[in-house]
C-alpha cells in the first residue's frame, strides 16, 4: 500500500469518527417534554386562571431554564464529551430570551400594556429565539419556532380558549421535532 | 511530480509525527482537539477499539505528554476523562499540516 493511500484512509477513518460524534448529540426529548408541559400549563393558566399568570410564567420558566441546564450538563456527561464552549453558546442564546422577556415585562408594566398583548409579544419573541436557535444551534428548534411565531397573532382569532388552542400546537411541535427530526448541533447556514 | 514538489513531499514526510501515524492515536487527538475532554469509553466507541488497545494508545499519548488524564467517580463508577495538552495540540497541528501537504502532493482530495 502506498503511504499516501494509507494517509488517505486514515483521514477518512478520523473524519468518520468525528462525524459519528457530532451525530451522537443527545436526544433532547426530556427538555422538549419539560417545555411542552411548562408551556401547555402556562397557556391553560392564561385562559382559566389569568389572575395567577403573572406568577406562573416567571416562576415556571425560571425553574424550566435551570432544569434544562441540568439536563443538558448531565446528558453531556453521559455522552462522554465535555465542551464548555457549546454549553456557553446554548446558555447565552436561551439566556438572552430570558432577559428579553424580562425587558418586555418591564416595559409593559411601565406603560400599562395589556397582559394579553404582552403575552403575544412574549410568544412572538420566544418564537423568533427558537427559530434562530434552529438556524444556529440545533435545527429541531425550527418547527417550534415557526409554530410559535404563527401562534402569537393567531391568539386574537382563536376561541373559546385562545391561549390553550395556541399553546397546544407549540407543545406538540416541540415533541414532534425532538422525536422525529435528526439531531444536528451544527449550524445549517 | 517536479523535483521541487518531491522535495516538499520529503520534507513533509519528515515532519510527520510517528506517534500520530496510527489512526486511532491520530483520531483520539483530533476528537480531543475541539472538545475540553472526552471519556475513555466515548473515545473507544468512536474509534472502534477494544479496551486494551485503546488503553495502550492513550497511554502512549500520555507518556509523550500529548494528553492529560482526569480520573473521577461519577455515580460511584470510575470515569477517565482525557484532554489534549498544548504539546499535543502543537504536534497534531504540525502533523496535520504535513499530512495535508503529502496528500496534496499526491493529487488526492
Amino acid at each position: 500500500m502506498q503511504p499516501t493511500q494509507k494517509f488517505e484512509e486514515d483521514v477518512a477513518f478520523v473524519r468518520e469518527a468525528v462525524e459519528k460524534r457530532d451525530r451522537m448529540q443527545y436526544n433532547s426529548i426530556a427538555i422538549a417534554v419539560l417545555w411542552a408541559i411548562i408551556l401547555t400549563a402556562g397557556y391553560i393558566v392564561n385562559d382559566f386562571r389569568p389572575e395567577i399568570s403573572h406568577l406562573y410564567w416567571p416562576i415556571g420558566t425560571s425553574i424550566g431554564f435551570l432544569i434544562s441546564i441540568w439536563i443538558g450538563v448531565r446528558a453531556k456527561r453521559v455522552e462522554g464529551v465535555a465542551k464548555r464552549s457549546e454549553g456557553a453558546k446554548h446558555t447565552l442564546h436561551w439566556g438572552s430570551l430570558f432577559f428579553t422577556i424580562a425587558a418586555i415585562v418591564f416595559i409593559a408594566l411601565r406603560h400599562g400594556l395589556d397582559g394579553w398583548v404582552m403575552g403575544q409579544y412574549i410568544t412572538l419573541i420566544s418564537g423568533v429565539t427558537w427559530y434562530l436557535g434552529g438556524l444556529h444551534l440545533d435545527r429541531r428548534f425550527l418547527l417550534p419556532g415557526v409554530v410559535c411565531i404563527a401562534s402569537a397573532p393567531a391568539v386574537d382569532y382563536l376561541a373559546p380558549y385562545p391561549w390553550t388552542m395556541a399553546g397546544l400546537p407549540i407543545a406538540a411541535s416541540l415533541i414532534i421535532s425532538a422525536l422525529w427530526m435528526k439531531p444536528n448541533d451544527k449550524s445549517i447556514v | 511530480m517536479t523535483k521541487a514538489s518531491s522535495e516538499n513531499t520529503s520534507d513533509s514526510l519528515a515532519q510527520l509525527d510517528k506517534l500520530l501515524e496510527h489512526r486511532s492515536r491520530l483520531g483520539a487527538c483530533v476528537l480531543l482537539a475541539d472538545t475540553d475532554a472526552m471519556t475513555f469509553t466515548s473515545l473507544k466507541q468512536l474509534l472502534k477499539e477494544t479496551d486494551g488497545n485503546m488503553g495502550a494508545h492513550l497511554r502512549k499519548l500520555e507518556d509523550m505528554g500529548y494528553v492529560d488524564i482526569d480520573k473521577r467517580f461519577e455515580n460511584r463508577k470510575p470515569v477517565t476523562w482525557y484532554s489534549l495538552t498544548e504539546k499535543g495540540r502543537r504536534s497534531l497541528t504540525t502533523h496535520l499540516n504535513a499530512l495535508q501537504t503529502v496528500i496534496q502532493s499526491a493529487g488526492i482530495d
